[in-house]
């Protein structure tokens, strides 16, 4: 249970990550996965961060959750809503999980429940933060689901997720995350499992989120061409630490850091423009 | 990983195509069953007529004679094994050389009796087992986790008909905590026949006395028979909660927030339970299985008993008819756990 | 995760020779340690069971049904025999039956399933049909009758356990063989021009046989209790052949006598626990991948 309700516009808080650090191991044999992260996730922008597998990106938005390894130590503060989040108690913690701070995962045929229908997974944590009755947080799925876009929003409550298309399906899970109106979303490679003619809307979505909700959105992805298409800021994480920072036109059009250069040399297109998301596609089949 | 668009096929509901192909195959197992036992009594025997007629009977040529016309054993053997599946359609199973009696009225008697026994044992060992096996892998790797990991394999060690003597012995001769024999009080007049199980009827008939009574003589060999179970069943469920527990979904799960109960009991078991059911399944069928070993020992009037008795008079046709429904009841219940199946995974009932 | 390059074929040379490597592994663990040091002491009690026993386990010599004493540390039976004699006796049949028996059913079903996975058509669907019989009823309840049907004696309960328990491997070995018969290794070989012998036995079957001999190791476990089973009704070993299991029968009929079944049983316990324990752990070692096959048989 939360005291915020569930229909408050979430226009306030960000989150800021000060100096964070994840080890797993001790001693010598200690393997540092995040080596002193700083980085501020506003309300109302979406901060890119970018880094191939294993730079600890996917870590730093684990960890933010507190769902790091169970096994993992955690320094630094991860500050949101005043309070440093790694340092609250679990059942804090999980009364913002969800509530306050939603994640949206990268496959979402597996991150959503196949023998559970959607209106069942996307009701549940609406109702246990907010203490809803049944009628009131299907109705509110509903209307969450026409926010998103996902045809037929009434009869998808009663389908199942295999019942859906990769693309509908992430729309699903999008809003799954920002039922409970949250202040702060946590996109974990939101189109990579996606077929390439879908990306662009989901992308899209996201982005009207952020400006219509005033979300504060961290946007995880390898793909600097969805990076570039899609953030106000980028930082770029390589072996646990950020190496560059700064506004999107001059990360992609003048990085400082040789490494970033690098990665941005590697894109198949000339990279030099940020592209638009809203151009051509009119959205993803279902 | 690409999702794909999956569609149904149009035309029938797949469900019920679904539900078909299970039933077709469940009728080719219930006749192959058939198969074995015709095979096994009419041929594997050195001699099926004395198997058939016993020992003193087939001493007598004219009986034998008349046996052989009678039984069809001079026509060919597809001829044979229809006449064997006629008989075995109008519920004659053959007749006990031992006791003279029809299997088949014999079985009906037995079998509600061991019905009872492995219902409660399965109950018993899908509480504890499964429990267990949450337990031990939500404590993954740690001590607790070792003790419920030795435990399950004595469980699985234990000769059930070693331990019935020895529960037997223990709690109903030495401390007299449990009756020791039967399935009522000597002095209990049974509930009035519905289904058979005492407990079910007792309580349709509002004799609580009496339920209580049914209940109380269970404890001791469905508590046996359900050791073996247990075991399976805590080690089955713990691998497959730790493959769950692995999963994307509930990972997602626990980043919205969800209470660690609703966690697992909503998204782990569910994502768990056909492996569950599946094992539940077999672990029924070893029961089945356990009952011929453990109801002598507690003179529990059933087809295990009845089996006992059969085999160390060596009576064929009573072994048969016990094997016979044993196969079947066993094939039913696959099929049931078939279709169990379609309602709890929906991906099921689409393909 | 955000892996997102796909990861690099791995060396099947060195799949293998890993898959290999982690037996010596799995049989660090204690339960590995204790199981392998309770079978072997099994096996030399058996091995040397006429040396080391107090007494003739068939001789009738004592007074009836006494309870253990210094002079006959398990008791006597109804009979007079030494208990103690015809439990190390009994050894013999109870543990090494169970154990050619094991050998016999993985040699007969991995061939079986070799041959269903390998060629598949006609072969595949007539052995595995069969298998699928013999799955349909639950394991003792077939033995019993098929024992029944032959006689009782215990050249024919072995014949009964190998009827109902080739299948399992049958299973096992063809659904992994089915996998590896694709794998770019074998079809290179194959187009190479192996022979499909050269091909099942050179490149499969010592890719397959880690999870094979795990289950054997887990079922020699359900073999023991299955011949005791069988014994036990009066299928399997006849008087007055030493038994664990017809001793534990005896019991039956004296059991306020409970040392006559108690001490057959706890051999039958703790070897069976034994090769439990021996084969849960070397279960843990196996590769994932083949891991599977294991996992669901003759837990």
């Amino acid at each position: 249970m939360s005291a915020i309700p569930a229909s408050q516009p979430a226009a306030s808080g960000g989150l800021s990550i000060r100096d964070l650090t994840l080890s797993i191991g001790r001693g010598d044999k200690a393997k540092h996965i995040l080596r002193g992260i700083s980085l501020d996730i506003p309300a109302g922008r979406i901060t890119g961060l970018a880094g191939e597998s294993g730079s600890g990106k996917t870590m730093t938005g684990m960890t933010v959750l507190g769902l790091q390894p169970a096994q993992a130590t955690v320094g630094g503060v991860i500050e949101f809503d005043g309070r440093n989040l790694h340092e609250l108690p679990t059942k804090k913690l999980n009364s913002l999980r969800g509530n306050d701070i939603a994640m949206v995962f990268q496959d979402p045929t597996s991150s959503l429940h196949p023998m559970l229908s959607i209106g069942s997974q996307l009701t549940d944590h609406l109702r246990q933060h907010t203490g809803m009755s049944r009628r009131e947080a299907l109705e509110r799925a509903r209307v969450v689901l026409e926010q998103v876009k996902v045809p037929d929003p009434a009869g998808a409550l009663k389908k199942y997720p295999h019942q859906f298309s990769g693309g509908q399906l992430q729309r699903v899970a999008i809003a799954s995350a920002i039922m409970c109106s949250p202040s702060v979303l946590i996109a974990d490679e939101p189109t990579t499992a996606l077929d390439v003619t879908v990306q662009a809307g989901i992308l899209r979505l996201l982005r009207e989120l952020c400006d219509d909700l005033g979300l504060a959105i961290l946007l995880v992805t390898h793909d600097l061409g969805v990076m570039s298409a899609l953030a106000d800021t980028i930082a770029v994480m390589r072996e646990g630490e950020i190496v560059e920072h700064g506004d999107r036109f001059q990360v992609i059009t003048a990085p400082r850091d040789p490494y970033t250069k690098a990665l941005i040399d590697a894109l198949p297109h000339d990279g030099s423009a940020p592209t638009s998301p809203d151009s051509t596609s009119t959205g993803d089949a279902s | 990983m690409k999702a794909e668009k999956r569609s149904a096929p149009a035309g029938i509901p797949p469900l019920a195509r679904y539900l078909a192909i299970r039933l077709g195959v469940t009728a080719l197992l219930m006749l192959g069953v058939t198969l074995v036992t015709f095979i096994l009594t009419n041929l594997v025997p050195a001699d099926p007529v004395q198997a058939a007629l016993g020992e003193q009977a087939a001493a007598n040529p004219e009986i034998v004679a008349q046996f052989r016309e009678n039984a069809g054993l001079d026509k060919p053997l597809p001829v044979q094994y229809f006449t064997y599946l006629g008989h075995l359609f109008q519920g004659d199973l053959g007749t006990s050389t031992q006791t003279r009696t029809s299997v088949a009225t014999e079985l009906g008697k037995a079998f509600p009796a061991t019905i009872e026994l492995a219902v409660g044992a399965i109950l018993i060992s899908a509480i504890i087992g499964i429990g267990l096996g949450l337990w031990a892998a939500l404590r993954q790797r740690t001590f607790i986790d070792q003790i419920i990991r030795v435990v399950s394999l004595i469980g699985l060690s234990v000769p059930a008909f070693w331990m019935a003597l020895l529960v037997y012995f223990i709690f109903f001769f030495q401390l007299k905590l449990f009756p020791g024999s039967g399935r009522l009080d000597p002095a209990a007049i049974a509930p009035p026949h519905v289904t058979g199980l005492y407990t079910v009827d007792s309580l349709l008939a509002g004799q609580w006395a009496t339920f209580g009574d049914a209940v109380y003589h269970l404890v001791l060999p469905a508590s046996v028979l359900a050791l073996y179970t247990i075991g399976l069943l805590t080690r089955f469920s713990r691998s497959a909660i730790l493959e769950v527990l692995d999963a994307d979904y509930v990972r997602g799960a626990r980043a919205k927030g969800l209470t660690g109960r609703t966690v697992v009991l909503k998204y782990v078991l569910r994502g768990a339970l056909v492996p569950i059911i599946t094992v539940l399944g077999i672990a029924f069928g070893s029961l089945l299985s356990g009952t011929v070993l453990v109801e002598k020992v507690y003179s529990w009037h059933g087809l295990g008993e009845y089996a006992f008795s059969s085999a160390t008079k060596l009576d064929l046709p009573a072994i048969m008819g016990v094997g016979l429904v044993v196969g079947i009841v066993y094939i039913s219940l696959n099929f049931i756990v078939d279709i169990a199946y379609g309602f709890i995974d929906p991906r099921v009932r689409a393909a | 995760m955000s892996q997102t390059t796909a990861p690099a074929q791995p060396d099947v040379l060195a799949v293998a020779a890993r898959r290999r490597m982690r037996f010596p592994a799995a049989l660090r663990n204690p339960l590995a340690v204790t199981g392998t040091a309770i079978i072997v002491i099994w096996l030399l009690l058996a091995l040397f069971a006429p040396m080391i026993s107090p007494a003739d386990p068939l001789a009738q010599d004592f007074d009836r049904l006494q309870p253990p004493s210094a002079a006959h540390l398990f008791g006597t039976d109804q009979l007079g025999r030494d208990v103690l004699s015809r439990v190390l006796d009994g050894a013999r049949v109870s543990i090494i039956l169970p154990l050619l028996l094991v050998v016999s059913s993985l040699f007969v079903g991995t061939i079986a399933g070799s041959i269903a996975g390998y060629f598949g058509k006609v072969a595949d669907e007539v052995i595995m049909r069969i298998a699928d019989l013999v799955f349909a009823f639950p394991t003792i309840i077939l033995a019993m009758v098929i024992a029944a049907s032959l006689g009782p004696s215990l050249t024919n309960a072995v014949i009964a356990m190998l009827i109902v328990s080739w299948p399992a491997y049958a299973r096992v070995t063809r659904s992994l063989v089915v996998v590896a018969s694709r794998s770019e290794y074998v079809v290179a070989g194959r187009l190479l021009g192996n022979s499909p012998f050269t091909s099942l036995g050179k490149d499969i079957l010592p890719n397959i046989i880690a999870p094979v001999v795990v289950l054997a190791t887990l079922d020699v476990g359900t073999a023991i209790l299955l011949l005791a089973g069988l014994s036990f009704l009066g299928l399997g070993a006849v008087p007055p052949t030493p038994d664990w299991g017809a001793m534990v029968s005896d019991g039956v009929q004296n059991f306020s006598s409970w040392w006559i079944s108690v001490f057959p049983g706890l051999a039958i316990l703790t070897v069976v626990l034994a090769f439990n324990f021996l084969g849960d752990a070397l279960r843990d070692g196996l590769d994932p991948r083949t891991a599977d096959a294991v996992k669901g048989r003759a837990l």
